[in-house]
């Protein structure tokens, strides 16, 4: 069967699989994120909650668009018919978990700037957004702008983990690196299938990573509370 | 970098030390145990009353201040706190 988009078949239900996983995790960061704002009140949590639940809903609607796919390939129509649909859930979920993704990261590195000014936030996300959507290759434009993000998102957990040099703060910084390299890989899958499923596999150890350090930090607070 | 840090122990601090005096401590004992200039303390118990951290109590021997549920909540979780902004450099 000949696909429209750059997922090798045998991947594609492992590719929902690990969508919903990087989902709940990001989730599950933002959730934390969100409690601990809670309990302090302080603003930047607030803002690395929302980024990540941005994420979150980026990956939510990636695996629901996926799904979609799935299901019209297995459909028994017409193939005409099928391929219509395929290529419209195909565009449509890109161009939103890349607006959804872009958003998230650009509040990250928003974040990261320690800036306090709502419009500066504003004015990235626009010409981010303009960028991705008049840009005549927005696939490649996104992983591009996502790739920038994430190096500026690796340099800060870099100067923190060498101001903090914990555990916790070192398993950060390495699937933040994951990550970084995973878009990289992604910016390839237009050429080649096979960096769609090693971006996934790079993506999958990044969240794995996140997730260790959440359980690190869980069992941390329960033993010494 | 550290600056951020330092103002969740520094609330931590102030916090434990009202904590410590029977949940009711005077302006002086919380100078004493936090290190702060004056001025420092006093914008810091501004914060921690809007925050609904503290309150403020004024009695016939002077102001003393209290935790809130809020600010026991504070306390009792700030280990996952620190560990959480420690990580993802939330500081």
């Amino acid at each position: 069967m000949a696909y429209m988009f750059v997922t090798p078949e045998w991947f594609f239900v492992y590719g929902i699989i690990l969508e919903i996983f990087f989902a709940v995790i990001t989730f599950f960061v933002s959730m934390y994120a969100y409690k601990i704002y809670k309990l302090t009140e302080e603003r930047q949590l607030k803002i690395f909650s929302i980024a990540f639940l941005f994420i979150a809903v980026a990956y939510v609607v990636q695996a629901i668009m996926n799904i979609l796919i799935y299901a019209k390939l297995d459909d028994d129509v017409a193939n005409i018919v099928k391929l219509q649909a395929v290529y419209l859930f195909t565009l449509l979920g890109t161009y939103m978990h890349a607006l959804l993704f872009i958003t998230g990261l650009i509040i990250l590195a928003y974040f990261t700037l320690k800036i306090k000014s709502v419009r500066t936030l504003i004015l990235l996300i626009v010409l981010a957004i303009l960028g991705v959507i008049f840009s005549t290759n927005k696939v490649f434009t996104f992983y591009v702008l996502a790739s920038v993000l994430l190096l500026f998102t690796v340099i800060y957990y870099f100067n923190n983990y060498i101001n903090n040099k914990k555990t916790n703060t070192l398993l950060v910084l390495i699937a933040m690196i994951f990550l970084f390299f995973a878009t990289l890989h992604f910016m390839f899958a237009i050429q080649h299938e096979i960096y769609y499923v090693l971006g996934h596999i790079l993506e999958f150890i990044g969240y794995l990573l996140i997730l260790i350090d959440l359980i690190l930090i869980l069992q941390h607070g329960k033993k010494t509370r | 970098m550290a600056k951020k840090r330092d103002r969740l122990q520094i609330i931590h601090d102030i916090l434990k030390a009202i904590q410590d005096k029977n949940n009711r401590i005077r302006p002086t004992h919380i100078l004493y145990k936090s290190n702060l200039s004056h001025q420092m303390m006093e914008e810091y118990l501004r914060e921690l009353m809007e925050k609904g951290f503290i309150i403020e109590n004024t009695e016939s021997t002077g102001k003393t201040y209290s935790l809130t549920q809020k600010g026991f909540d504070y306390l009792n979780k700030y280990k996952l706190i620190a560990d959480f902004t420690g990580s993802f450099g939330l500081e």
